[in-house]
């Protein structure tokens, strides 16, 4: 499966979804213009990759600075996704990481934490 | 302006342009006149050291030698043809019988006539012990003829009577003749016995000629040496200048170079080498060596600058090839920089082009921005219609202000009033999204709650959320095409009937400002949207006491997570709580200004990324 690679910008953030290493990264800041526009592919691979057979652990990091409410309910799209491929069996460990001083990001961690169900969320503070 | 600005950025990379150029040819001319002048210098030395080494070890020498061969060759062959004479039979019979025998007296007048004719000397002699006759033929004379009987009282005849008691075959003398001003070399030979000798007999030579003979060959030559005969005391007797003549060499030569030269007993044919500086500072090589035989000298001088002088020939050359290839260099330097500016040039006329293009396009974007601009400007006329007015506002609300700032002139935040005769709603919301998109969603958020209101609840919030978000449902899932997105808004709705104060919220909070107390009463941490699978959404509401004064703050998440300070982190709830708590001390008009400053201070140079709106308002 081909990587996902996609750079950041001053309003979106770095993309890194590696099928082989199993590792899907986001970080950086969200509040594109068109939100559907520049997370669909991101979905869809999103999804392709849960689709195939794969029974090793697939790591998870969120390390975003800053995030629009759009983003906000597209970063819960992800979330959702993740558990339902959990709730099939898949291993799947998101880590959602944040510095001690970004107050914001922890508390929207924390909420998206409280609504998940099986899918492993750590909030690193480092 | 910017045509201005331009011209002034193309003059100064011409200059930039010629200034480099001519940086390049001075530094170019300068490293090549360096290199061709170390070069040159260091050439000089080398040659004229080499030039001198072989002048003194073997130029020099070699010269003098060549000059001592052929004065000794002649003086030996004098020798030899003298004691050849004296070795006769016939003279020794002739002297013995005392110059009586007439037969004998002309063989011998033969042979000495001979001698002089044949070898050029100048005389030749025959001067018996027997009788004191003086016979000579000379060169002059051409006759043989008795010249003279030495007496032994005639100081002019002693030489005779003491070359009889020399012990030895041959002597050789050098004198100068003062009168005839040459200098002559005489060989004493004597005749018979060495012990009881018959005569003396021998040749003169004018060595003065022999010499000159020499210079003027050397002349044709154009060497420009010296020659000097000097005797056993200095004196100088033979020159090619004529100020030398007769004079000591003392008067030229440093002192300790003459004691040298005179004391110096070198009887092989090599020549000592030596030079010295005159007191005008010239320098002169100089080889010396006695004559065989004698105590005489012979000296070989050259001035050094000419036998280096062909150096100055080169230092010419030099000089001319410098300046010729320095014109060339700044010739081909020119030629190459105008070379290699002319791009510079190009590139200066295609900026310029471009330049024009851009400002063509950019005319077309302002123009189209400007289009785009009075549309939205135009669109947020409709947006301002749709928002309470001040009036309607001021008539419910004591006390309150508004900070609304939509990011992009129009934007998905709205506030939203309606009274009714129990009592009136006040709602806050944030529609995903900003600029015309939040706009569009913003305006049937409005219409939504119109309906909702005027038709199903108008004093339970929860309940108003609830239908909301049904009819929010309702209206959007139909045409929805897109898989992942959601729509929808964030709302806070207050609710207030007489001493009664009653709070629902999505995702907003409400702020509870009483005195030094200040508490924020989060709504459900749930959105209404069109999409959301959840089916469990659940709106409660809030009862908050009446108490007059109590201020209450409704805010979007604009202001609270405009990020900014050093790391660009969001504000942050903690942080806002405080900033509301500071702001509710201050008067309700100054309030908006203190917080909204206080925001922007904090987002410093990061840009305001989303639409900004606060509703407090006292109670």
């Amino acid at each position: 499966m081909q990587k996902l690679l996609i750079e950041k910008t001053n309003s979106t953030p770095f993309i890194s979804f590696d099928a082989k290493a199993r590792l899907l990264e986001i970080k950086g800041e969200s509040y594109p213009e068109n939100v559907a526009k520049f997370y669909t592919p991101v979905l869809e691979w999103l999804q392709d990759y849960l689709s195939n057979d794969e029974s090793e652990t697939t790591a998870v990091e969120f390390e975003i600075l800053y995030f629009n409410s759009s983003s906000s309910k597209i970063f819960m799209t992800i979330f959702d996704i993740l558990e339902q491929a959990v709730s099939k069996g898949k291993k799947i460990l998101v880590k959602w990481i944040c510095d001690e001083g970004n107050e914001t990001a922890i508390e929207c961690g924390e909420e998206f934490k409280e609504d998940l169900v099986h899918l492993p969320f750590d909030i690193k503070v480092y | 302006m910017i045509n201005k600005h331009f011209r002034n950025i193309k003059k100064d990379n011409n200059t930039i342009v010629d200034n480099n150029s001519l940086r390049i040819v001075i530094l170019g001319c300068i490293t090549i006149v360096v290199a061709l002048i170390s070069m040159s210098i260091l050439s000089m030395i080398i040659t004229s050291n080499a030039v001198l080494n072989k002048l003194k070890t073997s130029d020099l020498q070699n010269m003098a030698r060549s000059i001592s061969v052929f004065v000794e060759g002649k003086i030996d062959k004098a020798l030899d043809i003298s004691v050849l004479l004296a070795n006769d039979p016939t003279v020794v019979e002739w002297i013995q019988k005392e110059e009586q025998s007439r037969l004998e007296g002309e063989i011998v007048q033969v042979k000495m006539a001979e001698l002089v004719n044949d070898f050029e000397y100048d005389v030749c002699f025959l001067t018996s012990a027997v009788t004191n006759h003086y016979w000579s033929y000379s060169s002059v004379d051409k006759e043989f003829v008795l010249l003279d009987t030495v007496t032994q009282t005639d100081s002019s005849d002693m030489w005779f009577f003491e070359t009889l008691k020399m012990k030895k075959k041959y002597d050789i003398n050098i004198d100068h003749n003062k009168e005839l001003n040459d200098t002559y070399v005489w060989i004493n030979t004597l005749v018979g016995d060495i012990n009881q000798p018959l005569a003396v007999s021998g040749v003169g030579m004018n060595l003065s000629k022999v010499i000159n003979q020499l210079i003027e060959d050397e002349e044709e030559n154009e060497i420009n040496n010296d020659i000097l005969l000097v005797d056993g005391e200095g004196q100088i007797y033979l020159s090619k200048k004529p100020e030398y003549l007769e004079k000591s060499l003392t008067e030229y030569l440093p002192g300790n170079l003459v004691q040298e030269i005179l004391r110096t007993n070198n009887l092989e044919s090599k020549f000592d080498i030596a030079d010295y500086e005159t007191p005008q500072g010239e320098y002169f090589d100089i080889a010396y060596k006695k004559i065989k035989n004698t105590d005489w000298n012979l000296i070989v001088q050259i001035p050094r600058a000419d036998s280096l002088g062909f150096l100055k020939a080169i230092i010419i050359n030099t000089i001319i090839s410098c300046i010729l290839i320095i014109l060339i260099i700044v010739l081909l330097f020119y030629f190459i920089s105008n070379k290699i500016a002319n791009p510079y040039k190009r590139a200066l006329l295609l900026n310029e082009e471009l330049e024009e293009k851009v400002k063509e396009r950019t005319k077309e974007l302002v123009e189209k921005n400007n289009r785009i601009k009075d549309s939205i400007e135009y669109a947020k006329m409709i947006q301002q219609t749709i928002l309470p007015s001040s009036y309607d506002m001021g008539k419910c609300l004591k006390e309150y202000f508004i900070i609304y700032e939509p990011r992009d002139i129009v934007g998905g935040d709205f506030y939203w009033l309606k009274s009714h005769s129990k009592g009136y709603l006040v709602i806050v919301g944030d529609c995903t999204g900003h600029g015309v998109p939040g706009a569009l969603m913003a305006t049937a958020v409005n219409a939504m709650l119109n309906h909702v209101v005027d038709g199903i609840c108008n004093d339970n919030p929860a309940v108003i959320l609830y239908e909301l978000d049904r009819l929010l449902k309702q209206s959007f899932k139909m045409n929805h095409n897109e898989k992942f997105i959601s729509d929808g808004v964030d709302l806070g709705i207050i609710y207030i009937e007489e001493h009664k104060v009653i709070f629902s919220g999505a995702n907003i909070s409400v702020f509870v400002v009483d005195g030094n107390k200040i508490d924020e009463i989060k709504g459900n941490n749930c959105t209404i949207d069109y999409i959301s699978e959840q089916q469990d959404k659940v709106f409660e509401n809030y009862e908050i006491a009446y108490k007059q004064g109590v201020t209450l703050y409704m805010v979007t998440d604009g202001l609270i997570e405009q990020p900014g300070g050093e790391k660009g982190y969001p504000f942050g709830r903690r942080r806002f709580t405080n900033l509301i708590e500071a702001a509710s001390k201050l008067e309700m008009d100054i309030q908006s200004s203190y917080i909204l400053n206080t925001i922007k201070e904090y987002a410093d140079e990061q840009i305001i990324r989303d639409d900004l709106t606060l509703l407090g308002f006292r109670l």
